[in-house]
């Protein structure tokens, strides 16, 4: 219900901007969303990007986490972001972390060139394949220098090679 | 033990830059008892201080000041290059190989090819050879002097496999600067796999470790690392006479000198000397031939990456030993003149996702990326021709945070290197195809990691910047001690070249301050 009112409130807000002209800016936007909705979105966003299944939803989360902490500090990328995140959201009739998958990809192809989507990609693609969670699952094993490096942990390990 | 110079002391000679270039040069002189000030752009950070994780190094050592590219090359990250002691000896591959002799007569070898400006080198490779050992002891070059060469890793292993089923012949883990046993007070390698990204246990040679601490050993060395070099100035009589700066603080300052050397990596070489104009030097210093930032050169690059049929894991293991020489000779019949290396080349997931698939995103792009560890990658390097127009110029209105205009690094590619290109991806589709690679993917890699030319050495003064020792043309006590100073690149990594040439330099040097010229 709560959460039915601040869409319904964000509807308002999303919709003056073209009433009222320039007046509006993106940080008084910013404002009327609430912060976990924009994580949401977001962490929605990072996963139908970067789609690993055996990745948690935490990974996605941070991801868009961290995006967001980065977005606070650049006037350019806030106005981006802020108006990639109401673009998202108005193209689904409710909510749009809920929408369907297929509806949700259609969204993203839509918005593909649209700065928000260059800068949230950049940023989410980074997040995602900096994650040991997701080095795991990709096979990557970082960081090598405290175990002694793979001299001695399979740096020549390779078996399935032609023998001539 | 470290010695500390006046500014006003004007017996010292000024090195610009701390990596292979300078601080070689810098090494070199201070042990034949010359005074050497080295002002180095970025800060010192020890090895130990080093991390095991590409993006966080790539922070932390990129030279991140804004330039601009204009042409064949990205427009906001034209080249990449280091801010940091040791330069990009601390990011480099390690890979040491010498220029082939029929490199070093470009002009000679390939004869008139149409739109560029080859020139043969002023120093002929029988010259050049002695300095070429020296280099390669110094560094511990595997696969020279006796030094055994690194074992072979599971990357190399896929390059040799497919390297016999395409029929080449020349292959092996290469001539690497990386310790393949204990060498010189550094230890063997521990296949690591984070070469670029700064080697924490020291088995790669860099300028850090190397010759910056035994330079300061010689009481006569001193290291101004954060000390931003922004002006050459000279004298009455056109000699160059001191060095303004940038310190930490951002207070300016004046180094005195006898003698001044740069090795800024070719992009700052050339726009210190294109910023230090005055009424004799109007155009810059050592620019009345107008041949300061032209014939830039960096390598012809491509990747190919695969995915084999079973897991590689080439982010273990020594980055770069690996390579291939079958292609590095100059064979016309194949459509194009020179040659091209062919060389291992791992990424960090991060690089990967960006270089496999540029913009890629969903299903596809994640299946890729679960193929991590079965991707095997290699990298085409090729000998790139000078042209007058590929060059640096200095922008017109933009200002760095120095007050300096913005480096602009204009370059096009020229027929050949798209024939090279051409070429040499098909070379390395066959070796991966030839071990049935489930899919291949090939990237272009447009910010460049070798700089050369730029204030080339010539013959005549109308063809270039600097002679066969790296003296200026115009100015007696001003050196190139970089790649800047190459006359040609090439298919060899640039780094064994700029240390056998710093050696020679300070050889040169010395005798001209003991025979009383300088």
């Amino acid at each position: 219900m709560v959460l039915k009112m601040d869409m319904a409130r964000r509807r308002v807000l999303l919709g003056l901007p073209w009433l009222v002209g320039l007046a509006l800016t993106a940080r008084h936007l910013w404002a009327a969303e609430s912060p976990p909705d924009r994580a949401r979105v977001l962490s929605i966003l990072a996963r139908r990007l970067f789609p690993h299944r055996a990745v948690s939803d935490r990974a996605y989360l941070a991801a868009a986490a961290a995006l967001l902490e980065h977005v606070e500090k650049s006037a350019p990328l806030f106005a981006a972001i802020a108006d990639g995140l109401r673009s998202l959201q108005q193209a689904s009739p409710g909510d749009w972390t809920t929408a369907s998958e297929q509806q949700q990809l259609a969204d993203i192809r839509r918005i593909e060139s649209s700065a928000f989507f260059a800068a949230a990609y950049q940023h989410l693609l980074t997040s995602i394949y900096r994650d040991p969670e997701v080095w795991r699952v990709i096979g990557y094993e970082g960081s090598s220098v405290e175990h002694g490096g793979y001299l001695e942990r399979g740096f020549d390990d390779i078996d399935w090679l032609p023998k001539e | 033990m470290s010695k500390t110079f006046s500014l006003s002391d004007s017996s010292v000679v000024v090195v610009i830059g701390s990596g292979a270039g300078g601080g070689t040069l810098g090494h070199e002189l201070a042990r034949q008892g010359i005074d050497v000030v080295c002002l180095e752009a970025g800060p010192r950070q020890e090895a130990s201080e080093f991390v095991n994780d590409a993006e966080e190094m790539t922070a932390r050592l990129t030279w991140l000041d804004r330039r601009i590219g204009v042409g064949d090359t990205d427009a906001n990250f034209p080249v990449f290059t280091c801010k940091t002691v040791g330069g990009t000896t601390v990011h480099w591959t390690a890979t040491a190989l010498r220029m082939q002799d029929h490199e070093l007569r470009p002009q000679t070898t390939y004869g008139k090819i149409e739109n560029t400006s080859l020139i043969d080198w002023p120093l002929s490779p029988e010259e050049l050879a002695p300095y070429y050992d020296r280099a390669e002891d110094k560094m511990g070059v595997t696969g020279t002097h006796g030094i055994p060469r690194l074992p072979e890793s599971n990357h190399y292993k896929v390059l040799k496999a497919g390297a016999k089923r395409v029929g080449y012949q020349h292959f092996n883990t290469g001539n690497m600067a990386i310790n393949s046993e204990d060498r010189d007070g550094r230890p063997a390698c521990r296949q690591i796999g984070f070469c670029m990204s700064g080697c924490v246990i020291a088995a790669k040679w860099s300028t850090l470790y190397t010759e910056i601490p035994r330079a300061e050993d010689t009481g006569h060395f001193e290291l101004r690392p954060q000390a931003m070099a922004v002006r050459i100035n000279h004298d009455a009589d056109g000699r160059v006479a001191g060095v303004v700066y940038i310190d930490k603080d951002g207070v300016r300052r004046e180094q005195k000198a006898r003698a001044v050397c740069v090795a800024g990596n070719a992009i700052e070489t050339a726009r210190l000397l294109l910023n230090s104009k005055s009424d004799l030097f109007p155009s810059g210093l050592a620019n009345r031939s107008d041949q300061v930032g032209r014939h830039y050169m960096r390598h012809v690059f491509a990747g190919v990456a695969a995915i084999m049929p079973g897991p590689v894991n080439f982010h273990r293991g020594t980055q770069q030993a690996g390579h291939v020489q079958d292609e590095a000779d100059h064979r016309p019949e194949r459509g194009f003149s020179g040659g091209y290396q062919i060389e291992i080349l791992p990424f960090p997931p991060t690089s990967l996702a960006r270089l496999v698939s540029p913009g890629g995103w969903g299903d596809d792009f994640a299946a890729i990326m679960e193929k991590y560890n079965h991707f095997a990658s290699l990298l085409i390097q090729g000998e790139d021709f000078p042209q007058a127009d590929n060059r640096i110029l200095l922008h017109g209105e933009e200002r760095d945070a120095y007050g300096l205009p913005l480096p602009v690094v204009r370059y096009r590619d020229h027929a050949n290197n798209v024939a090279l290109r051409r070429h040499g991806v098909a070379a390395a589709r066959k070796i991966f195809q030839s071990l049935g690679a489930e899919r291949i993917f090939t990237y272009p890699l447009k910010s460049a990691t070798h700089n050369m030319g730029a204030c080339r050495m010539s013959e005549r003064p109308q063809d270039g910047v600097c002679d066969r020792w790296g003296r200026a043309h115009d100015i007696r006590n001003l050196y190139i001690s970089d790649g800047s100073a190459f006359s040609s690149s090439s298919s060899a990594n640039p780094t064994l070249t700029i240390v056998a040439l710093a050696i020679r330099q300070a050889e040169h040097i010395a005798k001209e301050i003991s025979a009383g010229r300088m």
